[in-house]
């Protein structure tokens, strides 16, 4: 029952935030300066959660670890700015991420 | 003919939101078998993480909650935990302003539901800002609900067949080589990649929890966005 209620004042809580951020914004009319900031703001965002998940990776009991984690973010962020299709990226990446920890684990 | 043609060429709003949408899945399900599994070995039943999977709609801050709750925490003070990791979903909705203010009520009041990392990540890079409302909403729900039906279904998975499921799956490749997939094609300007190079450098240096992170590479990113000048495309930048 707990749990059913720390879900349900979470997913409350969580609706708030997503949509009191899109309802006080969309109000009004934002200088464009500060609509910029938001877009570089979401940008930075999603660049802190690749930083935080590779450090997170590295340390978990995987059998993969961090070289070959960082081996796959280096071959999905090259293929992602080449412009290859996110599933393609997402299959590469792993793939090679994958490849890197098994030659490791011959290797070491 | 031409027009057949034409009809191939132009795909409607929805059907683009959801082969974008398509595009994602291959992270979604390991990451929801992932997150069903982890929640298999709380205290959560089968029911409440289908609830919380299709309410919450945010895998980590979810199992925060239930690890917290199993803690001995209060059912507030667990969602109090959740709802600060998910603190990052306003920058989001703040970015996507612009598109939610053409739009009509029920949608302003039904899509920011399904804001999360890898819807806005569609949104920004699948459709132009200038677009009508109506497509944007068309691709925007297209693309969401296929998500959001899918990590369902994963988490359920994951929580029913965790046992079973093969350990050789390297989960812990999945979250990154995505993020970096919705990350990448998002920084598409000088000044969106040094923004996003000071939010991959804020998380590398400090010691603060994630959900802080986030907060302080968004105020970074922001800053860098507001004292630059207006967005070009990198081909655009390129080309002169």
């Amino acid at each position: 029952m707990t749990q059913l209620l720390a879900v349900l004042l979470a997913a409350l809580g969580t609706y708030g935030v997503r949509a009191a951020s899109v309802h006080v914004t969309a109000r009004v009319d934002l200088p464009p300066r500060l609509e910029r900031g938001f877009r570089h703001a979401a940008a930075a965002v999603l660049a802190s959660l690749v930083s935080s998940s590779v450090v997170e990776a590295g340390r978990s009991d995987g059998s993969a670890g961090l070289p070959a984690v960082l081996v796959a973010v280096v071959v999905a962020g090259l293929l992602a700015r080449r412009g290859v299709g996110m599933a393609w990226v997402l299959l590469l990446g792993v793939t090679a991420g994958w490849a890197a920890g098994f030659v490791g684990a011959a290797l070491g | 003919m031409d027009t057949t043609t034409d009809r191939r060429r132009i795909a409607s709003p929805r059907r683009r939101g959801a082969l974008a949408a398509a595009q994602m899945v291959p992270a979604v399900v390991p990451l929801g078998l992932a997150m069903g599994v982890a929640l298999a070995e709380t205290s959560v039943s089968a029911p409440v993480a289908w609830a919380g999977a299709a309410l919450l709609l945010a895998g980590a801050s979810q199992l925060a909650a239930a690890a917290q709750v199993d803690d001995g925490t209060a059912a507030l003070a667990a969602a109090a935990v959740a709802v600060t990791i998910n603190l990052r979903f306003a920058v989001y909705g703040a970015a996507l302003a612009g598109r939610f203010r053409r739009q009509p009520t029920w949608f302003r009041w039904v899509g920011p539901t399904f804001v999360v990392d890898q819807s806005y990540a569609l949104v920004s890079d699948g459709i132009g800002e200038d677009a009508p409302a109506a497509v944007f909403r068309r691709f925007y729900l297209a693309a969401v609900l296929l998500l959001w039906g899918v990590w369902q279904a994963s988490v359920v998975a994951g929580v029913l067949l965790g046992p079973i499921l093969p350990s050789a799956v390297p989960f812990e490749l999945v979250v990154p080589v995505m993020f970096v997939a919705l990350a990448v094609p998002s920084a598409n300007s000088r000044s969106l990649l040094l923004a996003a190079t000071l939010g991959a450098a804020v998380a590398l240096c400090t010691t603060v929890p994630p959900a802080a992170v986030a907060l302080v590479a968004a105020a970074l990113g922001g800053a860098v966005g507001m004292i630059s000048r207006p967005v070009q495309p990198m081909a655009e930048v390129d080309a002169r």
